[in-house]
C-alpha cells in the first residue's frame, strides 16, 4: 500500500510538472513576438470602397480621365493637375496620407495629403471603359496610410 | 504521506484549471482570432470593392464592347483583386460571378445599365 501511494505521488509529480511546463510555455508564447500575418487595414479598405466610388460617381474624375484617354490616349499636365486637386480633397476627406494613380498606357501621379510617414499601402484597381467598352483602361489607386 | 499526497491532488486539479483558464484567455489565441476576422472581413470587402466597380463600369459600356469589356474585367481586373469573374451574357439580364480562390467566398449579382 505504501509501494502504491508513492507510486501516485510520483505520478502526479510528473503530471504537476508537466502542467507547470504548459504554464510556462504559454507565458512565453504571449510575451514572444508571435509570427504576425499580414491581415489588410480595415480603415483603407472603406476609403477604398469610397474612392472607388468617387472614381465613378464624380463627373469631373470620370470625364477627366475618360475624355483625355478617349482623344488623346494619356492625360494631359493639366488635366493631372486638376485630377490631383480633386483627389487631394477625396484623401483629405477619407483620412489617408497619400493617393497613387497609375493608369494603365498613360503617366502615374501621386498626390500628397499629409506628411505623416507612410505605413500601410492598399491598391484598389478601378476599370474605365472607353468607346463603350470597347477599350477598357485598368487604373490602380493606391491609398497610403 | 496521506496528506502530502491530498495536497498534491487539490494542486494539481488547481494547476489543471489555471492551464484551461490561461489556454482559452491566452493573447495569443485572441490574437489569431482577431487576424483571421479581420482577414475574413477584407476578404468580403475586397468582393464588395470588385462588385461595386464591375456594376459602376458596366453603364458605360455598350452592345459593341460588351466583349471586350467583360474580357478586361475577368483578366485585369479580377486578377488584380485576387478574385475570379465570370460573366454569363447569355442570362438577361447577364449574370457575374465573383469567387474568392483564397476562401471559396463567392458572389452573384445582375448587370444591369
Amino acid at each position: 500500500m505504501p509501494n502504491l501511494r508513492k507510486g501516485q505521488a510520483i505520478v502526479i509529480d510528473g503530471v504537476l510538472s508537466l502542467f507547470l511546463a504548459i504554464i510556462l510555455s504559454y507565458s512565453l508564447l504571449a510575451a514572444w513576438p508571435q509570427d504576425r500575418h499580414e491581415t489588410g487595414d480595415l480603415a483603407l479598405e472603406r476609403a477604398g470602397y469610397d474612392i472607388v466610388n468617387a472614381f465613378y460617381n464624380d463627373a469631373m474624375i470620370y470625364q477627366t480621365i475618360g475624355k483625355g484617354l478617349e482623344t488623346k490616349g494619356y492625360l494631359s499636365g493639366g488635366e493631372i493637375n486638376s485630377l490631383s486637386l480633386r483627389l487631394y480633397n477625396y484623401g483629405k476627406l477619407l483620412g489617408v496620407s497619400r493617393i497613387d494613380v497609375e493608369i494603365e498606357g498613360s503617366s502615374s501621379f501621386s498626390v500628397q495629403i499629409s506628411s505623416s510617414p507612410l505605413t500601410r499601402r492598399e491598391q484598389f484597381p478601378v476599370i474605365i471603359p472607353l468607346k463603350g467598352g470597347a477599350d477598357s483602361r485598368l487604373v490602380r489607386v493606391s491609398l497610403w496610410r | 504521506m496521506r496528506r502530502g499526497f491530498a495536497g498534491l491532488l487539490v494542486l494539481s486539479v488547481f494547476m489543471l484549471g489555471l492551464v484551461l483558464m490561461l489556454s482559452s484567455h491566452s493573447p495569443y489565441i485572441a490574437s489569431k482570432s482577431y487576424q483571421s476576422m479581420v482577414t475574413a472581413e477584407i476578404h468580403s470587402d475586397r468582393i464588395a470593392i470588385a462588385r461595386n466597380v464591375i456594376t459602376k463600369s458596366y453603364k458605360s459600356v455598350d452592345e459593341t464592347g460588351k466583349a471586350q469589356w467583360a474580357s478586361s474585367v475577368a483578366d485585369s481586373l479580377s486578377k488584380s483583386y485576387g478574385l475570379k469573374a465570370f460573366i454569363d451574357f447569355t442570362k438577361t439580364p447577364a449574370e457575374v460571378r465573383i469567387t474568392d480562390p483564397s476562401n471559396g467566398m463567392n458572389a452573384s449579382f445582375f448587370l444591369t445599365s
